[in-house]
């Protein structure tokens, strides 16, 4: 990313006459297409249109994982305007999301928390007293989340079908929504640290719980790891 | 006290304080509204809606219960933050009520989930949401009494805010 901006600064820069005569034109023809390689086969992300170029700046995307460049200069040319370009762009954000999610660790639930919380308040029935809920359609559809990123790309490429809010308010509430989401899973793996998951707790143990479980089934083993982190108190609590 | 239950208390004592600012786009305005996005924001990240659940017989040998049956322990995990905080009026509201926790889990853990996540996996939600669930829930209940006094005699903190 930062390469992109640089190099046609300094192209730029290169136009005054001392930098051009310390400045061979071979050289100049390198960095070039140097420059031109960089924005041509990193995986871009549009954030906007350049200040002082007009084009579209691109950033690199560690999540872009999915997609060519030739799949991304493929949909950029069959979209001609700024706004289908977006949707097109913002589309394949998810699917990248998406592919990430595939991994199922902390991270990919951290990026997918915003789709599924605006999957929800997209629906009329979930939260109805937030904003107005009757702009909801009660009968939209979302592509079923899949583990296979490319396969999921292909029926968003089918069928676009975005998930936000058409209520404002839900809208707004949504970006909320997502941040107390991202703060559940902070949490969770805050108390981990502080309480441990069983297999922290017996690496640094003396009477080693793993010797434990041994003599026991290893069902009940399984069941135990799983204690640490979800616990149903129900009985033993008497609620 | 474990990670579920920490990450709903927080998310609950975090969405109550927000009813005081009473600005629209938080989206809360009372406790029992509260305690249904604090479970739902928990249902969204329990990643429920990629993979279907493997077996039964398998789910032990995971390394997290079943999504759905998290979404019940959440349930209970909020009705003892409730007690907690000494909200017993909206704890007779929301967990408390069985009508509530019915309603619950029919509109957020079957009707949600299946609109959300886009699929719909019939036997999974039987399985999860009927008598195999409730089954292995005790069992990871009954697993953590036999291993609760170690994991607090590893635990850094002296005393666990939820039960001191």
């Amino acid at each position: 990313m930062d390469v992109g901006r640089r190099v046609p600064l300094r192209c730029r820069g290169w136009t005054s006459s001392c930098r051009r005569k310390a400045m061979s034109s071979s050289m100049l023809r390198c960095t070039r297409r140097a420059w031109t390689r960089v924005t041509r086969t990193r995986k871009t992300r549009w954030s906007g249109p350049d200040s002082w170029s007009g084009r579209l700046r691109t950033e690199s995307s560690w999540f872009a994982t999915s997609f060519s460049a030739k799949r991304v200069r493929r949909n950029e040319s069959r979209t001609s305007s700024g706004a289908q370009t977006l949707r097109v762009r913002s589309a394949r954000w998810r699917f990248n999301t998406m592919a990430v999610t595939s991994s199922r660790s902390i991270s990919a639930a951290l990026c997918s928390s915003k789709i599924f919380v605006h999957r929800m308040l997209s629906m009329p029935e979930a939260f109805p007293w937030v904003g107005d809920a009757s702009k909801e359609d009660p009968n939209r559809l979302f592509h079923p989340v899949m583990t296979d990123a490319s396969a999921y790309m292909q029926a968003m490429r089918r069928d676009l079908r975005l998930a936000k809010p058409k209520d404002e308010v839900r809208e707004q509430c949504a970006a909320m929504f997502n941040l107390i989401a991202n703060e559940f899973v902070v949490a969770h793996e805050s108390w981990h640290a502080v309480s441990g998951h069983l297999g922290w707790c017996a690496s640094n143990s003396s009477t080693s719980l793993d010797g434990r479980a041994g003599r026991v089934l290893r069902d009940v083993f399984g069941c135990r790891r799983q204690a640490t982190t979800a616990r149903a108190t129900g009985a033993r609590d008497g609620c | 006290m474990d990670a579920d239950s920490f990450a709903v208390f927080q998310v609950l004592r975090r969405l109550i304080a927000l009813i005081d600012e009473a600005k629209p786009h938080h989206g809360v305005k009372t406790p029992e509204q509260a305690v249904e996005v604090a479970i739902a924001c928990g249902a969204v990240m329990v990643g429920a809606f990629f993979a279907p659940e493997s077996d039964p017989e398998r789910w032990a040998f995971r390394s997290h219960p079943p999504g759905l049956v998290r979404h019940k322990m959440m349930i209970s995990a909020a009705d003892r933050a409730l007690r907690t905080m000494k909200l017993d009026q909206v704890r007779e509201a929301t967990t408390g009520d069985p009508s509530w926790v019915t309603r619950m889990v029919e509109r957020i853990f079957v009707r949600l989930w299946r609109s959300i996540g886009g699929v719909d996996r019939e036997k999974e939600l039987a399985l999860s949401l009927g008598s195999e669930g409730d089954l292995h829930a005790t069992r990871v209940m009954d697993a953590w009494a036999s291993v609760a006094d170690t994991v607090r005699a590893f635990s850094p903190m002296p005393k666990y805010p939820l039960y001191p």
